[in-house]
């Protein structure tokens, strides 16, 4: 007892020796560049906007920007467009994102399967992902007119004839079909990106599991269900959360295809605070709108993390 | 003999390629300084526009050789925000189109040109097109901002092979009854409409819009709208509800190409192009390729003017290409050399080699006289509809343009839609037009 007292207690190890504290700052020595770039051309700006909403900033009144605290949310508030961009907004995303991610399942299960050509396979489900979007928005546009080829297709098919559809049917200023249309040209144009995401997934996927399935008398679907599935969850997560905010932010197919029309029905969030900022020269306000849309897609984000987090336990 | 060191060679050669180059290095800086370097900007981006350009260049440059100036292209669609965020970052060109005059005087990016040009420049100029040229400017005064040198006037331009095929003949005007009664004879249903409308897009869906509310006695203010004092708005009135029933009631009743809601411009013209649609409601945009198409197409094209509304209410002519000076011009202190090019544009020898090469119509009412256009019939529709020519929008109405490409087509398509009335469709333009205009810190009185 007495020994273990007066026994000398071992020297404590300083929280940060030498050594970790140089092995940490050559962390973030290499790091310094990244952090620099993001914050001049991520943060700052960011930043700069959430000033802009609280300012009565117009192109204009140039040099009469002040100060008018939470005025530009208050009438965000009042806004009867806002209510129904940002339901839209999610129509658009969500939309999306779930067919993106069921095509890009699908097209990767069957570019993993051992088919011929299956590298020009995995090269060509890549063209719509590198067609720039103003393309592929003018494409569809010509694509869904009255007179264009989805039509005569359509009324090939007897679809006309039998009174299902309209023999000139206007399907991007038809308020029923312009926000479906468009979600199918977003759904061509990102799908690819869900396809090599999960196709790296199910790449690493070991083979050992399906063998002892297979062994143990599992179908395909229950393979699927418990093997595939499980395996990709982190990835399907980081996938749909980076699609979801890629598309519930992007402007392009609906600026060029309706300008968010006809009477409001593909006007989204991002497109109305486009509107706001360089139609009706009211920086301020687009940047209002602009914070709402950061809020909501911090919230995703954490919301996706929190689900990662579980995931990968 | 005592030979050279390779140093004291190159250091020879060197001393000798100086000396040779020293004096054309003295001419050329010389030349330098006598040479002003301007940029001007334009938004139009045909090709016969840059023809008309370098026409109009070549000539300006044997008069004024020691001034060079870079063309500049701003699309369109883009041109309006891009030149208000221009002038917020103090990267305005020197001099160019100035197409929203009223907006550009506000946001203080255009320069007053008046007491800087003779006052003859604008004498053979419609007087009403020059008052487009006017803006209030940051001192809360009216200022004469730009020189007019073409019309941007609008007609019916019409596919006269269909017109023919449908017994309809070309007349020196028209009633909005009698337009109404042409769309609907044109119509093929599934294959050809009479009508191409524009509901999507910046600039001309409103302009077309507002010229048939405007035919039928619609207005923004009761006063003139030169004043720079602002008045109350009476756009909500039954005269402009009835011009939007007359306008959405050629979509409705089927006369116009189904995807007239989101059809822009361009959708417009290709329509029109194409003989998908037998006329179109449009600006003197494009008109010798359209009439090269059409004769390939084997179709002879015309115009006509817009039709009159009732009681006789005549749609205005508005718009046209004007010159002016932008901010920029100030910070290079060439504002002397800037004014040589737009006057030189708007006179009558630039007006001619303009229009001449891309087709427009010249702002000058003599050069109208010209055979060229006057004995054209491709011209007719558009001079008779220039007998018309009034300034609607008021000019103290800060950012009304934008606004109103803003506010006003998804409130045209509600009624193409039957998801509105004409009336709640007026109602609400005014009253987002009045809640736009106090954003821009303009008070309007109620």
């Amino acid at each position: 007892m007495s020994a273990t007292m007066t026994a000398r207690a071992p020297a404590r190890r300083p929280m940060l020796d030498r050594r970790t504290l140089k092995r940490w700052m050559a962390g973030y020595l290499f790091l310094l560049p990244a952090m620099i770039c993001l914050a001049v051309v991520s943060f700052v700006p960011m930043f700069q906007g959430i000033v802009t909403s609280f300012e009565n900033f117009s192109l204009f009144r140039p040099g009469q920007r002040g100060f008018v605290g939470l005025d530009q949310y208050r009438y965000l508030a009042e806004d009867p467009l806002l209510a129904r961009t940002f339901w839209q907004s999610w129509y658009f995303a969500l939309g999306s994102v779930a067919l993106q991610a069921i095509l890009g399942m699908a097209s990767a299960l069957l570019l993993n399967q051992n088919i011929w050509f299956r590298g020009f396979f995995r090269g060509l489900v890549l063209i719509p992902w590198v067609v720039p979007g103003a393309l592929a928005a003018m494409m569809f546009g010509l694509l869904f007119t009255s007179t264009g080829l989805v039509n005569t297709l359509l009324a090939d098919l007897g679809l006309v004839d039998l009174g299902l559809i309209n023999a000139a049917h206007p399907w991007l200023s038809d308020p029923r079909t312009s926000m479906p249309t468009i979600i199918m040209a977003n759904t061509w144009k990102g799908f690819p990106f869900f396809t090599v995401m999960f196709l790296a997934a199910l790449q690493s996927i070991p083979k050992d599991y399906y063998e002892a399935a297979m062994i143990d008398g599992a179908s395909n679907w229950q393979s699927f269900r418990h093997i595939t599935l499980p395996s990709m969850a982190p990835t399907i997560l980081i996938t749909t959360l980076l699609g979801t905010i890629w598309t519930f932010n992007s402007i392009d197919l609906i600026y060029i295809l309706t300008s968010g029309g006809p009477y409001y029905s593909t006007m989204t969030l991002a497109m109305f605070s486009y509107n706001q900022g360089f139609g009706r020269g009211n920086i301020g306000y687009a940047s209002a709108i602009g914070v709402v849309i950061l809020a909501l897609m911090a919230i995703i984000t954490i919301v996706y993390l929190a689900a990662y987090r579980r995931v990968e336990r | 003999m005592t030979g050279f060191s390779r140093r004291e060679v190159v250091k020879g050669l060197g001393l000798a390629t100086g000396a040779a180059l020293l004096p054309g290095l003295g001419s050329l800086s010389a030349r330098a300084a006598e040479t002003v370097k301007l940029v001007n900007v334009e938004h139009d981006t045909r090709p016969l526009d840059n023809a008309a350009y370098k026409a109009v260049y070549d000539a300006f440059r044997t008069k004024h050789p020691g001034i060079e100036i870079e063309f500049q292209l701003i699309p369109w669609e883009q041109a309006r925000p891009k030149l208000l965020t221009m002038a917020q970052g103090d990267g305005l060109p020197d001099m160019g189109r100035v197409a929203w005059v009223a907006d550009l005087a506000a946001a203080n990016a255009i320069v007053p040109l008046d007491g800087k040009i003779e006052p003859s420049l604008l004498d053979t100029v419609d007087p009403l097109l020059v008052q487009q040229a006017y803006g209030v400017g940051n001192d809360g005064a009216r200022h004469l901002y730009a020189l007019p040198w073409f019309v941007g006037t609008q007609s019916i331009l019409v596919n006269k092979t269909l017109l023919d095929k449908a017994g309809i003949t070309l007349k020196d005007s028209w009633t909005t009854d009698e337009f109404a009664a042409a769309a609907k004879a044109l119509t093929v249903p599934g294959k050809q409409w009479g009508v191409t409308l524009d509901g999507a897009g910046i600039g001309d869906p409103v302009q077309i819009f507002l010229s048939a509310i405007y035919g039928y006695g619609g207005k923004w203010v009761a006063g003139a709208p030169q004043s720079v004092t602002p008045e109350p708005i009476v756009f909500d009135s039954p005269e402009t509800a009835a011009g939007i029933e007359w306008y959405t009631n050629l979509y409705l009743d089927g006369s116009a190409v189904p995807s007239a809601p989101t059809d822009t411009y361009k959708e417009r013209d290709a329509n029109f192009q194409s003989g998908k649609a037998a006329m179109a409601w449009q600006g003197p945009w494009s008109l010798l390729e359209t009439r090269e198409n059409f004769k390939q197409g084997g179709w002879e094209l015309a115009s006509m003017p817009l039709p009159t509304g009732p009681g006789g209410s005549v749609p205005p002519s508005l718009g046209g290409g004007m010159a002016g000076l932008f901010r920029g011009v100030l910070k290079d202190g060439h504002e002397a050399e800037a004014l040589e090019w737009i006057k030189f544009l708007s006179s009558e020898e630039g007006q001619r080699l303009y229009c001449k090469t891309n087709g427009m119509i010249p702002a000058s009412r003599t050069l109208q006289a010209d055979p060229f256009w006057a004995d054209d019939p491709l011209y007719k529709g558009y001079i008779g509809t220039m007998k018309n020519m009034r300034q609607m929008l008021p000019i103290w109405a800060t950012g009304l343009e934008g606004l109103l490409d803003d506010v006003v087509p998804p409130l045209m398509q509600g009624v193409f839609l039957r998801q509105l009335t004409p009336a709640d469709a007026a109602k609400e333009i005014q009253a987002q037009v009045i809640r736009g205009l106090q954003q821009n810190g303009v008070r309007v009185p109620s």
